[in-house]
């Protein structure tokens, strides 16, 4: 136990690397199409059960239908504006000990998972992202659904290399 | 097969009482999922409700079949390393818990169980691959000899490790009293519980029926418009007055009932290295908490408690089987300022609870909440008076005051601290709750920024642990960094288990 090697045991606590001034590894560029495919297929759906829904209904005021129209532009603008402006803001970052990934336009939000504290990691693939070569990242500790951390965005081939580099480091750690 | 050998070396089976308990879940879980369905066939008419009726007696009688062939297939057995459940009618499954990983053995009797004299077993363990085992019914003394003989098996294993640890001895046997709460000072506990819950039940109910009726009427804005007007103007909110002073003696007796039933014979101690609990009325349970599997610990008091001296402790624990939510958290009522101190120094042992410096946070956490709260309250006040409904609108003024308070109130008790071994966060409302975590045991961090919050350089600091998140809300960004660092730091240093 008294072998590990952690050098910064004795450091000022006013010196510790900090996370503030990280340099963060943007996402893949193609990434950014895939979002848009989903954000447009999402919009399809909604947009085609609402009309089923007029369609099957007899909405009393006429005027209903173009104030949901409106609303649904104002909507379906913001919701593009985010998704384009909100992938910029996107990254993640890899230390000696732990993985922080950070995005959000409006609510922003960093995570961080200690390697001691992971329990698995997986590689995923949905449909878009398979035609871009594209894989999702996803790390679980034991802190609940909600604190899981999910990179989307990156080449599989990466994910898999940071997955596996991140399961070598727990190992050793199960190890010690 | 089912001669009793109290080594539990060969296959057994459970009470056959247990047939009994079997039946009566499915038959719950049965009517749980399917009581819309059962309902509309009740209350339905026209042709063709025969042949349902069949069909739900066809599926009700395969189901209770089942449950009754499944008590037969249920094995279980403990080899050297392990125990072994082994059930399914159709898909065989056999379950192994190496002894090592159990946390602890907990019984559960309900009101039928302490009839029959057996009890319910259920078996907790903890690791990355976490399970969870349940015995439906056992006769006590069997029970108890199973839960004696995996806590001797799994000592025995832990024995080798934890001398390698530590020179420190531990007895495992002797049980220290903390707390024990006769039915005097139970009625007392009962006194001082949240008699608002109960009301919040109450308008739970209520409300789902009034938004049921609205769902059956058909969602329609004029009409909805038209209905808040004919109700807001028709009804004189002070006739209400007299009936919700009725409310009061329910809501006191309901929540007396609830504790009686709850905590009634509280016998709460402390064996080894975990707390153990025995309570219930109707409802029998005996479990422990082991102290790995602790991962926060709260004390609070509400004002009724703080006039009779009493807390409330609230332990929560490392998640197991299937995200099952009980007794993942467990409180104990009615300790005094000693018992929450021995309990912590207990649980904590040698790691530092003093804090030298307590941290408020930024009082934009109130002030972003009153901005909702005034365009909320400010909305209804106008429609009020445009309605010229000043019954409504001194109403409306009276909850929007106590509102606001409250938020002030919560603003000035949140408080956080932290020292090289454990994270103190502070909060509540009229009382306090204050909780205790060991950094050791954080699991990850996240921080985060509203749109509010970015404008004024602030940020709220997520903790998260295997039993729960906790927050540090509205502090400046640097410091918030500075906690994650610190923190971070002592997360990836530290050599201990966090389970």
């Amino acid at each position: 136990m008294t072998d590990y090697n952690y050098n910064n045991a004795q450091i000022d606590t006013d010196t510790l690397p900090s996370i503030q001034n990280i340099e963060f590894q943007a996402l893949d560029k193609s990434y950014l199409k895939v979002e848009v495919i989903g954000t447009t297929i999402i919009w399809l759906i909604i947009a085609g059960s609402v009309n089923t829904g007029f369609f099957l209904s007899n909405v009393k005021p006429t005027w209903v239908p173009y104030l949901i129209l409106g609303i649904f532009t104002i909507l379906i603008t913001f919701s593009y504006v985010v998704t384009i402006k909100g992938f910029y803001r996107k990254g993640y970052a890899l230390r000696q000990l732990d993985i922080i990934y950070k995005e959000g336009l409006l609510w922003k939000k960093q995570s961080l998972v200690p390697f001691n504290r992971i329990q698995h990691a997986e590689v995923n693939q949905g449909p878009i992202e398979r035609m871009f070569d594209l894989g999702e990242l996803n790390i679980y500790t034991a802190g609940g659904s909600s604190s899981d951390l999910s990179i989307k965005g990156i080449s599989k081939e990466k994910a898999m290399s940071i997955k596996h580099f991140l399961l070598s480091k727990t190992a050793m750690d199960e190890e010690k | 097969m089912r001669k009793n050998n109290t080594s539990f070396k060969a296959k057994q089976r459970q009470s056959q009482w247990a047939i009994i308990f079997i039946v009566i879940s499915f038959i719950i879980k049965f009517l749980k999922q399917l009581w819309p369905i059962l309902l509309a066939l009740t209350l339905g008419r026209g042709s063709g409700l025969e042949q349902y009726e069949i069909i739900a007696a066809g599926i009700g009688g395969l189901s209770m079949i089942s449950s009754i062939l499944s008590y037969f297939k249920f094995y279980f057995y403990i080899s050297d390393q392990e125990l072994i459940i082994e059930k399914g009618i159709l898909k065989k499954v056999r379950l192994d818990l190496p002894f090592d990983r159990i946390q602890s053995v907990n019984f559960e009797q309900n009101f039928l169980h302490q009839i029959l004299n057996v009890t319910s077993v259920e078996i907790e363990s903890a690791g990355s691959e976490q399970k969870e085992l349940k015995i439906d019914a056992l006769k006590i003394p069997i029970a108890e000899k199973l839960r004696e003989e995996i806590l001797k098996r799994k000592e025995q294993i832990s024995a080798d490790t934890i001398a390698l640890e530590s020179t420190e001895i531990i007895d495992h046997a002797t049980k220290h009293n903390i707390l024990q709460l006769d039915i005097q000072k139970l009625l007392r506990v009962g006194l001082t519980q949240n008699h608002l819950k109960p009301i919040g039940l109450l308008f739970s109910l209520f409300g789902s029926l009034f938004a049921y009726g609205w769902t059956v009427d058909g969602l329609n804005p004029i009409e909805m418009y038209n209905y808040v007007r004919s109700v807001v103007s028709n009804a004189n909110p002070f006739a209400y007055t007299p009936w919700s002073l009725l409310l009061i003696p329910f809501t006191v007796l309901y929540s007396l009932v609830t504790t009686v039933l709850k905590h009634y014979d509280l016998d709460f101690s402390r064996m080894g290295r975990r707390f153990h609990v025995v309570r219930g009325l109707f409802n029998k349970q005996q479990f422990s908490a082991m102290d790995k599997k602790i991962q926060i610990m709260s004390w609070s008091q509400n004002p009724l408690e703080k006039k009779l001296g009493f807390h409330n402790i609230c332990f929560r624990q490392a998640r197991s089987g299937d995200g099952k939510k009980n007794k993942q958290r467990f409180e104990i009522p009615g300790c005094s300022n000693e018992h929450v101190s021995s309990v912590k120094n207990a649980w904590l042992k040698k790691l530092s609870q003093e804090f030298r410096q307590v941290h408020t946070v930024s009082v934009h956490l109130f002030k972003h909440t009153l901005r909702y709260q005034l365009i909320f309250f400010g909305a209804l006040i106008i429609l009020m008076s445009f309605l010229t409904q000043w019954g409504w609108l001194s109403i409306i003024v009276i909850w929007a005051g106590s509102t606001i308070f409250l938020t002030w109130k919560k603003y000035t008790k949140t408080t956080y601290a932290l020292n090289p071994d454990c994270l103190f966060i502070g909060g509540g409302m009229l009382g306090f709750k204050n909780s205790i975590c060991p950094i050791y045991k954080i699991q990850n961090l996240a921080l985060t920024q509203n749109y509010y919050q970015s404008k004024r350089n602030l940020a709220t600091l997520k903790i998260y642990s295997a039993a729960g998140a906790m927050n540090i809300p509205y502090i400046e960004v640097d410091m918030a960094y500075h906690l994650m660092n610190r923190l971070i730091k002592q997360v990836e240093i530290s050599q201990k288990s966090w389970i």
